[in-house]
């Protein structure tokens, strides 16, 4: 009987898994989990490996000098990198137009006139007719009480421009009911003396003239070449509860593309350049183009060309292989949208703008591994056997899985890269890398509901939502409704919030749950199920996904409460068999590849005729 | 307003959104009473500076929610008061110097306080956010 513990080295995690093996009999014991230190594959690794091993020894009570052997997988630094870039702007020009929401514009209607300040309305001649602009630090009273006696000189405001969150309070201290929108921030820089629109939507409409082509031409007596110039702004207001247009001589909204570098993709004995700003459709459908890709490289001085760039330096640094011979062999390009403020904007109006994200992951097969065995074995004084290679381990462990069987498949959705492999009926293993995994789902959360906060973001990825809808309960996304017998904190009520084991967590958006739930579901499909089908697609015989018999998902995202569910349902449709890996029917996604290693050491790896596997001593 | 309301009219104080004083005495006042408008109550220290009242109601004006003003009990805390006599459970206190207490009717710690002396903006802020506990908004004050 010898005490022998396997330990997998992943990107984030390193999970090990003990057992007392008997002739051919293993007894698991104990298996723990730990942060990977350093990128995986290298000497830094060592640390977070003695870790997992001492926890694993005492959650099972043994004495560390009990510990005979420790198994460690071959494995290779795999090295992701994010980028994005936004590939669109919105500007406006001579501060033609403010299209904001103000959560309480005043009065409502449409309203036409000369732009006049508030302190200048004592002079406006009678029969006038004006929109007033009020500046900071106004009372609402003193507006009302000048707005009012300007109404009894025959002075005709028809509505109003503020800086302060007060149009409701003016409004409903006047003579006449006037639109009036609110909280523009940079009202100083509205244009005076000239001709402006003001139209304020009832509550829960929109504004239906100036978000309108003609609307706009027929209250600024435009001709139809004037219309066609305007028309960008009436789309870039459309959708909103209020808005102020300003016409000026040269003033208008642009929708520009941003020029933001080319991909300089190289495979299958030819090159093709792609430009980012063409979107993921366009990068993806180029990169099949050039399949296998065999190197990228990005345009220097561009986001994209420093991921590229950063990435490579990277691989640099761990294996000490110039930067010449480091290939970039897969990249993932997703489109998103990103809230970014208008350029020229009064109000501090945001508008969604296009950007490409995009994961490159490099490969090489050169390890340190046997380094970090040397450590190791040192630091823990046993035998410390290199006993296999990832993806083959990893596969025969996910087939302890009860209800399996060969050929079956794996998806490892892992935080940098999605891996995926095949055993075969003859026990042949395939497996593949290929670039995208949870922490670009994070990235695309962050960057879609503008939360700069990578925090937030993972919990958003991580935990269902719920709306807090009043101080004592909640309502869950699926609409199950929570009581609770405490009052909950006023700085979660009517937000809405994530659900995690430590309570509940406000998400810092303005937005509906309905659109945070989207754009999370969206940011996994778009990562997760894209990848499993592109990389099994890859492994799979003849590149056809209906010949695989059972997928097993592994790894960290295979406990996600919904990325499982859909990678089946993108699954089903070929007849796949696809469910969470349940190693040895105990162990849940988790620890395929350290309980893997050590059946593999004992002679009982699961599967067809196991190949002989390498074993280097390094004590 | 209708005969019979407990209404004084518009208070000067108060300003259009705000249903003005109550001043049926508390002994005939009945939450059932259908002539009791269902506003945010704001109770004042008689001696409570008027600009702090102007201001919290103006806040809660914005947010259009009407307020009503109530005379201060002859002892107890002022904010629990005004939320347990509020058919919206949303009351505001406001104490002599100034100090001022949210609550709601079902809670019982203060929702949200401001020590005397504490900004306009701020207590226009605060009366807001007494009026979106009402409308069910995330509170401003608390905004990260």
């Amino acid at each position: 009987m010898s005490l022998v513990i396997g330990v997998d080295i992943g990107n984030s995690t390193t999970e090990a898994c003990i057992a007392e093996v008997t002739q051919g009999e293993v007894g698991r014991l104990a298996s723990s989990l730990t942060a990977t230190t350093g990128v995986k594959g290298t000497p830094e690794n060592t640390t977070g490996a003695v870790t997992a091993v001492r926890r694993a020894l005492e959650v099972s009570g043994r004495p560390a000098d009990a510990l005979a052997t420790v198994l460690l997988n071959e494995a290779t630094p795999v090295i992701s990198g994010l980028a994005m870039e936004t590939i669109t702007e919105t500007i406006i020009t001579e501060s033609t137009m403010i299209g904001h929401n103000p959560d309480t514009p005043g009065g409502e209607g449409l309203g036409v006139g000369t732009t006049v300040a508030l302190d200048g309305l004592d002079e406006v001649e009678p029969g006038t007719t004006v929109v007033v602009v009020v500046g900071k630090g106004a009372d609402f009273d003193d507006v009302a009480h000048l707005l009012n006696r300007a109404f009894e000189r025959g002075v005709d405001v028809v509505a109003g421009v503020m800086h302060g969150d007060d149009a409701v309070l003016v409004v409903n201290r006047l003579q006449r009911r006037i639109p009036v929108v609110d909280e523009v921030s940079a009202v100083e820089k509205v244009p005076l003396d000239m001709l402006a629109a003001v139209e304020v939507a009832a509550p829960g409409r929109t504004i239906r003239t100036l978000s309108d082509s003609y609307g706009l031409a027929s209250t600024f007596d435009l001709d139809a070449e004037q219309t066609r110039k305007v028309s960008p702004v009436a789309r870039a207001l459309s959708g909103n509860r209020s808005a102020v247009v300003v016409r000026t001589p040269a003033g208008d909204v642009t929708d520009r593309r941003i020029p933001v570098g080319t991909l300089h993709l190289s495979g299958s004995g030819r090159t093709l350049d792609v430009g980012v700003d063409g979107g993921a459709d366009a990068i993806m459908e180029a990169i099949g183009r050039v399949a296998p890709l065999s190197d990228v490289h990005g345009e220097a001085g561009t986001h994209v060309g420093g991921m590229l760039a950063n990435v490579r330096d990277t691989m640099t640094d761990v294996t000490g292989q110039p930067a010449s011979e480091i290939r970039i062999r897969d990249v993932l390009a997703v489109d998103t949208m990103v809230p970014a403020t208008v350029r020229g904007g009064l109000a501090g109006e945001v508008h969604q703008e296009n950007a490409v994200a995009l994961a490159a992951m490099v490969r090489t097969s050169r390890s340190r591994m046997q380094a970090v065995a040397d450590a190791l074995a040192t630091e823990l004084g046993c035998e410390t056997i290199i006993g296999g290679v990832e993806g083959e381990v990893a596969v025969r462990g996910a087939l302890t899985t009860p209800g399996t069987s060969v050929p079956i498949a794996i998806i490892d959705m892992g935080g940098g890269s999605t891996d995926a492999a095949l055993l075969d009926r003859d026990g042949a293993v395939s497996a593949v890398h290929v670039a995208g995994a949870g922490e670009l789902v994070t990235k695309l959360i962050d960057s879609e509901l503008g939360l700069e906060d990578r925090e937030a973001a993972e919990s958003v990825k991580r935990h269902p939502l719920a709306k807090v809808e009043s101080f004592f309960h909640i309502r869950h996304e699926d609409g199950t409704v929570q009581f609770f017998t405490e009052p909950l904190p006023p700085h979660v009520f009517a937000k809405v919030v994530t659900v995690t084991p430590e309570g509940l967590a406000a998400v810092p958006v303005k937005g509906s749950l309905e659109s945070v739930r989207r754009v999370r579901r969206e940011a996994k499909r778009r990562v997760f199920v894209v990848n499993a089908l592109r990389a099994l697609a890859q492994v799979a015989p003849q590149g056809s996904l209906r010949l695989l018999g059972s997928v097993v998902l592994l790894g960290g995202s295979a406990l996600d409460f919904e990325i499982p569910g859909m990678v089946a349902d993108a699954l089903a449709p070929y007849g796949v068999v696809c469910g969470i890996g349940n190693v040895h029917g105990t162990e849940g996604p988790r620890n395929a590849v350290a309980a893997g290693l050590v059946d593999v050491h004992a002679g009982t790896a699961a599967g067809p005729a196991p190949e002989k596997v390498q074993r280097q001593a390094a004590s | 307003m209708t005969r019979g309301s407990p209404l004084s009219g518009v208070s000067a104080s108060g300003g259009p959104g705000c249903h003005g004083r109550i001043d049926r005495p508390l002994s005939t006042r009945d939450l059932a009473d259908p002539t009791m408008p269902p506003a945010v109550l704001v109770v004042a220290h008689h001696d409570a500076p008027p600009a702090v009242v102007r201001e919290v109601c103006a806040g809660a004006e914005e947010q259009g929610v009407p307020t009503a003003l109530l005379d201060p009990p002859r002892d107890g805390r002022l904010g629990p008061f005004a939320a347990r006599e509020s058919r919206l459970e949303v009351g505001v206190g406001i104490a002599a110097d100034g100090a001022v207490t949210v609550h709601h009717a079902l809670v019982p710690d203060a929702i949200l306080a401001l020590d005397a002396g504490a900004p306009a903006a701020d207590l226009r802020v605060l009366g807001a956010d007494a009026a979106r506990i009402v409308a069910g908004l995330p509170l401003r004050s608390l905004r990260r």
